[in-house]
């Protein structure tokens, strides 16, 4: 996997956090301008970091003031399931 | 009497009609003013009446529902970014946009929107000329922005292929 591609999925990831953190936390949301650019960060991996902020900033327009969001910790991924039945074909 | 209807329609004309909903208010709807003990220790003075209007119930309510709007762009990638909008009123989203835009020779294109014009959710699918397709969600608003987001951001690089390609994503 090329490095860009390995960022873009990453970004995507940590994409999908923010909008469900922002739907738990919509105060959150009051602090960024409107039409901003949004680019996501994560504290220790600078290399994502720098990728992030140059594609920002040749994505930006004049209008749009870029706001760097870093994710500086994340819990673990843990299932959902609360409950589940095994069952054994005959 | 006459001067009292003159004067009426004296302070409704100089006022407005709203101006007149002021006799609406009893001694019910005021309210003795809460000073904070910081602004005493400060030497703040309160005012001599000390007392301070609080609009009627039905007035209440509409002061306190004030809608609230949010937009702003996420990067995606170099040529990919999601647009967001959303307006609440009391918590409850009222509007919606979200919107996947490619950068195609140049210019932002919009591919696929969320959104609920004309009073329904609903999904706008574009190709690269233009045309669009609409899908109804049938979900509310909550439920159809959850669900804006989590395709875009699952599904945006499929999308991507498919609208550089020239096909509906």
């Amino acid at each position: 996997m090329t490095h860009k591609k390995r960022f873009v999925e990453k970004n995507s990831i940590l994409v999908k956090e923010f909008d469900r953190y922002i739907l738990e936390h919509p105060e959150f949301a009051d602090k960024i301008p409107d039409n901003a650019l949004v680019v996501m960060h994560i504290e220790g991996d600078e290399e994502f970091n720098s990728w992030a902020k140059e594609t920002a900033e040749s994505v930006a327009e004049k209008d749009n003031q870029i706001v760097y969001v870093t994710i500086t910790e994340l819990k673990p991924v843990r299932s959902r399931i609360e409950k589940l039945n095994l069952q054994l074909a005959a | 009497m006459l001067v009292l209807v003159i004067l009426s329609f004296g302070i409704r004309i100089c006022f407005g009609f709203r101006a007149t909903n002021i006799k609406r208010y009893t001694f019910r709807h005021f309210v003795p003013i809460a000073i904070p003990q910081s602004r005493v220790e400060a030497g703040f003075k309160p005012a001599p009446t000390g007392w301070r209007a609080v609009p009627p119930l039905p007035y209440r309510s509409l002061y306190r529902r004030q809608m609230q709007e949010k937009k702003y762009l996420i990067l995606l990638d170099i040529n990919a970014r999601k647009r967001h909008y959303h307006a609440t009123e009391a918590g409850k989203i009222i509007k919606f946009v979200i919107q996947l835009e490619l950068r195609s020779g140049g210019v932002w294109k919009e591919v696929i929107r969320y959104d609920c014009a004309h009073d329904y959710a609903h999904k706008d699918c574009y190709n690269v000329k233009g045309k669009c397709r609409k899908i109804n969600l049938y979900l509310d608003y909550e439920d159809a922005l959850t669900l804006a987001d989590d395709d875009i951001n699952e599904n945006w690089e499929i999308y991507r292929e498919r609208f550089l390609r020239g096909d509906f994503p």
